[in-house]
């Protein structure tokens, strides 16, 4: 479970980068998918309605191809209402968000965010997501579902539209899906949902589930096997191949993995907040939020931000312990093994820094960071006098805690005094370095050895004005 | 029935010189728990015809169904020893003036080695140490490997001879053969003393020698000891010789003519040897007397040696009989007791040599001069060696020695980790402590303060301390030695919830678990396993048992054993190998090499480490080892952790920069070391050189960023061209057995891959040792597997003895340690397959 990072290469600067990143590939779509009648048709009204004058259409990168023919397209559309249409590729961060900061650069006044979405709210711009309309056989997947009749009888069946099908969702199809499995219960929606949360995990019917996606085994699946409430069947259904697999979810094994990282992220002395999102709504609540926790717990936080990711890029925050990646929900899960310090997700650092945690076990993990807010489903209040003063870390089998401030520092305030800004530090990493632990600090600067340069008249004016030469 | 209360115990604690702290020490079976009870019994806490069936000391359940001890047990006792006793005692400083009353602090330990880490936590605590042996089966393994230990400690030894009964009954030994088994163990236990102590060491002589009385010869669980100084009394007025003088006499070659009444010194036809005579030939007579129903002769020895039996023993006979007469003619806690009072040191004496092997500091410190004097009115200088579990869940006493000063109930003092340094915050709090307790077996009982020189257990401070750590009021106190440990944990399971939901119920368990025994890691891997590692599978099931039943409380599922690999290189990278950083701006050049054989050890052992003066350590690696001297003066680091085996050096010359980047390049050779490049284990054994480093000009371009992956990447391609190889932790394996079983056990160590390398027998019996390594990850079933090969004859003790390479390479998919790096990678949710070197190896 990672997303397209893990492979990414490992050049930070030079041109080849973008040319040899590798996205997750999606399925390669036509110009009739991504554009068609019903598109157009959206789009034009879209506009027209709210008389938007500078229009943004974002692409994903696999459907650049496409985009000179549809920013035609809708100039031609729109024709007579003088709208200037600029194309914008993705943001630094993935495509699935919508880049405001583009946008605002051309002084835009929407966005029309063309395939797949996180739908993190936009604050500063109106946008309209136009998703791909992919085409599925229907009465393929119907049959291939009737193999699943005899266990779905007394279970629950979700089912799960990925978001290129998002065009079939509907009464009928509820039906003909009813008929094909004869559940107990059946559930059809899409993902990412629309509108606010998953029907499922709202109502809870008591019911065995079994879980059906319908779409590729891509980012998207991941997402939704661990946001869904357990399941104790997932299948996919690939729309493109018509093949029907069972998948196992990732499930105990994958939390008790993050488990390490949760475990390191309360080892941590120092937590750098990456954050990778400029437009997500509440990320600043997240980081005012992360960093009191972290402050209740003695840690010290630092908050960075450096567009996409790169073991390269994370290396240089040497006394950095632990990441947490403040990104939208598709884009914050990092497994590799590349990076020289874990990374954890919103949810993973409010697991290990809040209290309110200790003894729970997720029932589904969080991907989306509003929900953790206050008001959001899975927020748990912060109570900073409920932090245990003392742990075991599993990982380093050291203790830590909050070291009592009634602790006097070592020594009179004649050593306080010579201390450096490190010394002041709490207690010393165990894996990293903290600055006083360098060899090479910088260069001497021999203070007080070398005889202070006499005040002098300097040059002034452009050097062609000089006087003296 | 208590014949002693607190109130006692607490004015005795004030009187240092009569204080005696001990631990039982010996090999599994030997029978310390049984013998302790005697002790016990003396103390009038269990009754004494219960001794030697109760074994007061195994509190917990499972210790008492299986019969062995698992946790070292604490408990103080107080006896009165009488006048004509004290003039034994000579030093002045092992007994306070007109105080008969002594205390013991004695901590029962367990045998099995793999419980060892328990005995050193014992030791530690103690001053003196009773070694038993079971005078059938003599000096055992784990007999040498505690009493080395104890030596190393400076603990002063005393022997006892345990199962006496035994070797009359089922041995049918005669008084002469019997002699020389004694003589022989004796020496035995000398020879190992000898080798680990130096006479003129501080602690001066501490062999043992039945002529001065520091020997026991007994039967624990019948209740009956004796030292020779108990016979000598019995004799001496009848010799009209001095009792120390007699003692003298009854051991060793020394004979007598009953005839001409005369000493000889040689064996003679009509002499015999006075040990036999006047000490084994009384209890030949009484055994056979009795066992044989000799109705009348009975009555008339019984006479003899003064024994009146009670009403309701009257009736009793054969093996009940024997117990009671024995056990009223020579009582077991009585020798004990004066074997303690006389030849142990009191804390006073104890510490004044073992001050400079317990304080880190500077030894004339205000602590360190406390210490040395036991002096209570000093700072506060207590040794915390291990935590107890109280039966509020997930709260522990923490058990151990006050060195100087007192503790009290409230009092606020400094809890220091292993890990504190003076003089920084880390590992060190300031807390008061709750309540200061007595631990007696399985009960305790509060007490207001805690003098120096006793052994006592605190309430509240269990969660400042993870196992160990050093309690004080000095504000510039350094920490007390860490313990070392002779067995290293090498069996590893993973476990993890039935139900996954449990995980944090799972994750709390373990973190009691790894508090509640001194030797136990509770670990979480990258991998998300759960990992508990113990020194052994006897270790692993105890701990696996405390965890589902007492700290988790949850089912699990357990992994088999597994054993962790170690990676290292077996010849030099056959090219020199380049990697770039990935700006393109930088460029590595690293070779990797395999350590000379022993330097890993050294390593391990401390003779060679990150802490020596670099100069001091270059000799000593150009003279132990034929390294270049300038050469080994640059190496960078140790790793991983930066302690462990493997280090990388600097052989570049005159490289701009280079001190810029020492320090991403180190945290990229921790991060390497750490996480191998075959199956993400820890190297060993490898030395890296960069031979050649170009830089970037700009600062900004040279960064960590840049210098820490590609450093990982060199070594990772260094690694690779040098013929990497998988290590694998290999068993001491020690099997005592009968003649006839040896084949068997040849038969198992075969088919698993182990290999004897001595077979002897032991002198004066028909039992043969065989000394045998084993590779750990063979030894799952191996009890079992060799009780069936050898009709449940032979029984192994096994202990970590070293690191080996498994034979065959990890590249070839047909070898072992191919499926077992495969397998690893597996289990640890990595790529399988093998690393593949143009991922690491950049072309110029």
């Amino acid at each position: 479970m990672s997303s397209s990072e893990t492979t990414a290469s490992a050049f930070s600067s030079s041109d080849t980068a973008a040319l040899e990143r590798q996205t997750e590939t999606e399925q390669p779509v036509t110009f009739e998918q991504i554009w068609n009648d019903n598109h157009q048709k959206m789009s034009g009204e879209w506009v027209r309605q709210n008389g938007y004058k500078r229009v943004c259409l974002q692409f994903p990168d696999d459907y650049l191809p496409h985009s000179n023919a549809i920013s035609v397209c809708l100039r031609e559309l729109l024709g007579p209402e003088e709208v200037k249409v600029f194309i914008l590729a993705d943001t630094t961060y993935g495509s699935c968000c919508v880049d405001e900061i583009a946008a605002a650069h051309v002084d835009a006044d929407s966005v029309i965010h063309f395939g797949n979405a996180c739908r993190s709210r936009a604050t500063r711009l109106p946008v309209l997501y136009l998703y791909p309309e992919l085409p599925l056989d229907l009465d393929l997947l119907l049959g291939k579902l009737q193999s699943l009749r005899l266990e779905c009888t007394d279970r629950q069946v979700c089912i799960y539209l990925d978001i290129g099908y998002q065009h079939l969702y509907g009464e009928q199809l509820q039906k003909q899906l009813v008929e094909a499995l004869q559940p107990k219960d059946l559930i059809l929606e899409v993902f990412p949902p629309i509108e606010g949360d998953l029907k499922a995990s709202k109502e809870s019917s008591g019911l065995e589930r079994i879980c059906i996606f319908i779409g590729a085994d891509n980012q998207r699946f991941a997402n939704l096997s661990l946001t869904a409430p357990a399941a104790v069947q997932w299948h996919i259904y690939d729309g493109a191949s018509a093949s029907f697999t069972a998948k196992n979810p990732l499930t105990a094994q994958f939390i008790r993995r993050r488990y390490f990282h949760i475990e390191k992220c309360k080892d941590a002395q120092t937590l750098g907040l990456i954050v990778a999102t400029l437009s997500a709504e509440g990320y600043l609540d997240v980081v005012a939020r992360l960093q009191t926790m972290a402050k209740g717990r003695g840690i010290k936080t630092q908050l960075i931000s450096v567009g996409r990711i790169n073991p390269a890029k994370l290396a240089n925050f040497l006394e950095i312990d632990c990441f947490v990646l403040i990104g939208c929900p598709f884009n914050n899960m990092y497994d590799s093994k590349e990076y020289y310090k874990p990374i954890v997700s919103v949810f993973e650092a409010e697991m290990a820094l809040n209290p309110a945690w200790h003894m729970r076990y997720p029932e589904a993990y969080v991907m989306d960071f509003k929900q953790l807010l206050p008001a959001g489903r899975s927020f748990l209040p912060f109570d900073v006098g409920a932090i245990p003063e003392h742990d075991v870390s599993l990982v380093s089998g050291r203790l830590r805690g909050v070291v009592n401030d009634s602790l006097e520092t070592a020594g009179d305030s004649a050593s306080l005094a010579l201390a450096t800004q490190a010394k002041m530090s709490l207690m010393t990493t165990d894996t990293g370095l903290s600055f006083e632990d360098r060899t090479w600090q910088g260069l001497d600067p021999a203070l007080g050895q070398t005889e202070p340069a006499q005040l002098k008249q300097g040059l002034s004016g452009i050097p062609i004005n000089y006087t003296h030469q | 029935m208590v014949n002693f209360t607190v109130d006692e115990i607490r004015g005795l604690m004030d009187k240092k010189r009569n204080i005696r702290n001990m631990s039982v020490i010996a090999h599994v079976d030997h029978g310390k728990s049984t013998l302790t009870d005697s002790l016990v019994s003396k103390a009038g806490i269990i009754a004494g015809a219960k001794a030697g069936e109760t074994r007061f000391t195994d509190t917990r359940k499972d210790e008492q169904e299986r019969c062995i001890t698992i946790k070292s047990t604490a408990i103080s006792m107080y006896f009165e020893v009488e006048e004509k006793d004290l003039v034994f005692i000579t030093q002045p400083d092992q007994r306070e003036k007109e105080c008969k009353g002594f205390l013991i602090n004695l901590i029962d330990s367990p045998g099995h080695v793999d419980f060892s880490s328990e005995v050193t936590a014992a030791l530690r605590v103690t001053d003196g140490a009773l070694v038993v042996v079971d005078c059938v089966s003599g000096v055992c393994v784990q007999t040498e490997t505690v009493l080395r230990q104890a030596i190393a400690e400076r603990i002063k030894p005393i022997l006892f001879m345990n199962k006496m009964d035994r070797a009359l009954l089922e041995l049918q030994l005669d008084a002469e053969e019997l002699y020389q088994t004694f003589q022989r163990i004796v020496e035995n236990v000398n020879v190992i003393i000898a080798t680990y102590n130096d006479d003129g060491g501080p602690m001066g002589e501490v062999r043992v020698d039945p002529s001065k009385g520091s020997v026991g010869f007994g039967s624990g669980l019948h209740g009956w000891a004796f030292t020779l100084k108990q016979f000598s009394e019995m004799y001496s007025e009848k010799f009209k010789i001095d009792v120390v003088k007699l003692m003298n006499r009854l051991w060793g070659e020394n004979f007598f003519n009953a005839k001409t009444k005369k000493w000889q010194k040689q064996k003679e036809a009509d002499n015999k040897r006075s040990f036999c005579m006047y000490i084994l030939d009384p209890i030949y007579k009484v055994f056979d007397a009795i066992m044989n129903y000799k109705k009348e002769e009975i009555g008339t020895l019984l006479e003899k040696i003064g024994v009146t039996l009670k009403h309701e023993d009257k009736d009793k006979d054969g093996k009940a009989l024997l117990k009671t007469v024995m056990r009223t003619w020579l009582p077991a806690g009585e020798a004990l007791l004066q074997m303690i009072a006389i030849h142990l040191p009191s804390p006073v004496v104890a510490q004044k040599y073992r001050m400079e092997m317990l304080y880190e500091g500077p030894h004339d410190d205000e602590a360190a001069v406390a210490v040395k004097s036991c002096d209570p009115d000093g700072p506060l200088m207590m040794y915390i060696s291990k935590m107890v579990p109280t039966s509020d869940k997930g709260r522990f006493y923490a058990f151990g020695r006050v060195f100087a000063g007192k503790v009290a109930t409230g009092q606020k003092c400094r809890i220091m980790g292993p890990n504190y340094t003076p003089g920084k915050k880390e590992d060190l709090y300031e807390k008061a402590i709750q309540r200061t307790i007595l631990m007696m077996g399985r009960y305790v009982e509060a007490i207001e303060d805690v003098p120096s020189g006793n052994i006592c257990g605190l309430v509240g401070v269990d969660q400042f301390l993870v196992k160990t750590g050093t309690i004080t009021t000095f504000k510039d106190a350094h920490n007390m030695k860490v313990m070392k440990f002779s067995v290293s944990p090498v069996v590893r399971v993973a476990v993890e919830p039935k139900n996954p939901a449990d995980l944090p119920k799972l994750v709390e368990g373990l973190k009691r678990l790894a508090k509640s025994d001194p030797m136990v890691q509770c670990i979480i891997e990258e991998s998300g396993e759960h990992i508990i590692a113990g020194a052994g599978e006897l270790h692993l099931e105890i701990c696996l048992k405390d965890l589902e039943e007492d700290h988790a409380c949850i089912p699990l599922k357990k992994s088999d054993p597994v054993v962790s690999y170690r990676e290292t290189v077996s010849e030099e990278s056959d090219q020199m190998c380049l990697s770039k950083s990935p700006n393109k701006h930088n460029r590595l050049l690293m070779k990797a090499l395999p350590m000379p054989d022993g330097l890993p050890e050294d390593i391990d052992n401390g003779d060679v480490s990150s802490k020596d003066e670099f100069k001091a350590r270059a000799r000593y690696l150009s003279e132990k080892y034929d390294y270049d001297v300038t050469e080994a003066r640059k190496i960078w680091c140790f790793g991983p952790d930066g302690t462990g085996p493997n280090f990388i050096l600097d052989c570049t010359k005159s490289v701009q920069y280079l001190n810029e980047i020492k320090d991403s390049v180190v945290a990229g050779f921790q991060w390497a070391s750490k996480e191998g490049i075959l199956a993400d284990e820890n190297l060993r054994g490898v030395r890296f050189n960069i031979y050649d480093v170009t830089l970037h000009a700009d600062a900004i371009h040279r960064g960590g960023g840049q210098i820490i992956p590609t450093t990982r990447r060199c070594l990772y391609a260094a690694a690779i061209t040098a013929k990497p190889r998988l290590m694998e932790p290999v068993y001491l394996c020690e099997i005592q057995c009968p003649e006839v079983a040896v084949g068997g056990i040849y038969g198992v160590l075969n088919r698993r891959r182990g290999h004897v390398f001595e077979e002897n027998q032991v002198v004066g019996t028909p039992m043969f040792v065989v000394k045998a390594y084993l590779p750990v990850n063979e030894s799952f079933g191996f009890t079992a597997d060799l009780r069936s090969n050898t009709g449940g004859q032979a029984f192994p003790q096994c202990v970590f003895d070293h690191w080996q390479v498994l034979p065959g390479d990890p590249s070839e998919p047909s070898s072992k340690p191919y499926s077992i790096v495969q397998d690893t990678r597996k289990r640890k949710g990595l790529k399988e397959g093998l690393p593949d070197l143009s991922q690491y190896l950049d072309k110029l």
